[in-house]
């Protein structure tokens, strides 16, 4: 996800007042069981993990079931009482939504997160936590953007994953969503800090 | 594992000067991407957890030959030659150690780390990916001291680990790689002995 900014500490919202606000205000927040998280931007090689992911997955799912949402599709988890937002969001089939706001997703299929350092804690920790509790999720992803390497929690039953992980030239099935992700493909321009072709800069 | 002092300790030395440098250090380092990271204390509920994992397992362990000991074992990961101390590591039969000098081990079987809100982040993502490197491992548990809740990577193969995770205070982990069975109510015995009147969160806002 993107960088929270460090631990604002803000009065307990019910979930209802926090959506309410959420949905009024101008930058996003994440919510855990009352305790809300300011979202800020995220750095250029977040952006374009993020851009790749869309774009490789988007043209595998065009014309087939899957939608795809990218860094603003709210998803609620009622036993962990959060909305978060996952930086990729894919849900495969019927699509449940909160309200006919069609803002809040209640059933996602897979989610990604491309990991930061200062939110890596999170995502792996709590975050996760929730993931693992929706009955819809059947994979999740953490991508690094300090090296090609991807890991892939797959439901092998209610209470167990499987981790896979990928590194440099392999790629990593998305069974789920019945799609490849070569890693050369997703990291593609990632690590060039420099314009292409202009090795200045200028 | 207890804290590493990222920030005002760490310098950078060769894999062979940190050994010459440790084996006589009043204190203990860890030695990872080339930084030398000094370990301090840790919270009573931190050490507890760690002494009533290691005594339940070595109880079941040690008839055996085998043994279950704690965080003053240097474990030396892959060919990069890194060294940590895990909090709690499990060799069956016979220890592997380095270069004959007995003090450094190449072939754990099980290693437990329990979390301390400093070092959550540092467990669970950098040495972890390093611990899967470790040919000979196959469980790796991550235990929080604040509520009953156990991690559990379990190796399948080459490139796969089965995650669960135990939250019920009740539940009985089978550990088959070591033959072993762990009971959170051991595990937590005098320091979440009554779940129901257990804080609910002892950690600082923001940790987890």
């Amino acid at each position: 996800m993107n960088a929270p900014a460090p631990a604002t500490v803000e009065p307990q919202l019910s979930p209802e007042a926090f959506l309410a606000r959420d949905r009024a205000a101008e930058a996003r927040s994440e919510y855990y069981a009352g305790e809300v998280v300011a979202m800020a931007g995220a750095s250029e090689r977040h952006n374009l993990l993020v851009t790749n992911l869309v774009r490789l997955l988007g043209n595998q799912l065009q014309g087939g079931p899957c939608r795809i949402y990218a860094s603003d599709m709210r998803v609620w988890n009622p036993a962990q009482q959060s909305y978060t937002f996952p930086d990729v969001v894919v849900v495969c089939g019927e699509r449940r939504f909160a309200d006919e706001q069609r803002d809040v997703l209640l059933n996602p299929t897979l989610v990604v997160e491309v990991l930061s350092p200062s939110t890596e804690r999170k995502d792996r920790g709590k975050k996760a936590e929730g993931f693992r509790q929706l009955a819809s999720l059947q994979e999740y992803l953490f991508v690094s953007q300090e090296a090609a390497h991807v890991e892939r929690y797959r439901r092998y039953s209610a209470r167990q994953w499987m981790l896979e992980e990928t590194t440099q030239d392999d790629a990593i099935e998305l069974a789920p969503a019945g799609c490849t992700l070569a890693l050369q493909e997703l990291y593609a321009g990632v690590f060039e800090e420099e314009e292409p072709g202009n090795p200045s800069g200028t | 594992m207890s804290q590493p002092q990222t920030q005002t300790e760490s310098r950078r030395m060769t894999a062979e000067e940190y050994l010459a440098v440790e084996r006589t250090s009043p204190g203990r380092h860890e030695y990872v991407n080339g930084e030398v990271v000094a370990m301090t204390g840790a919270s009573w509920p931190h050490v507890a957890v760690v002494a009533n994992l290691a005594v339940a397992l070595d109880t079941q362990l040690s008839p055996r030959g085998s043994r279950a000991v704690t965080n003053d074992l240097r474990v030396r990961i892959g060919a990069r030659r890194e060294y940590v101390y895990p909090d709690v590591v499990v060799v069956c039969g016979q220890p592997e150690l380095e270069e004959g000098v007995f003090d450094t081990l190449l072939n754990p079987v099980l290693i437990a780390e329990v979390l301390s809100p400093a070092t959550r982040d540092y467990d669970r993502r950098e040495k972890w990916e390093k611990y899967r490197q470790i040919a000979s491992l196959r469980d790796y548990l991550v235990l929080s001291p604040e509520r009953p809740h156990v991690e559990r990577y379990s190796r399948q193969d080459e490139r796969f680990w089965l995650f669960s995770e135990t939250v019920q205070f009740d539940a009985v982990l089978p550990l088959d790689s070591v033959g072993c069975t762990l009971a959170l109510r051991d595990v937590y015995a005098g320091v979440l002995d009554t779940p129901a009147a257990a804080p609910r969160d002892l950690s600082s806002p923001g940790t987890e």
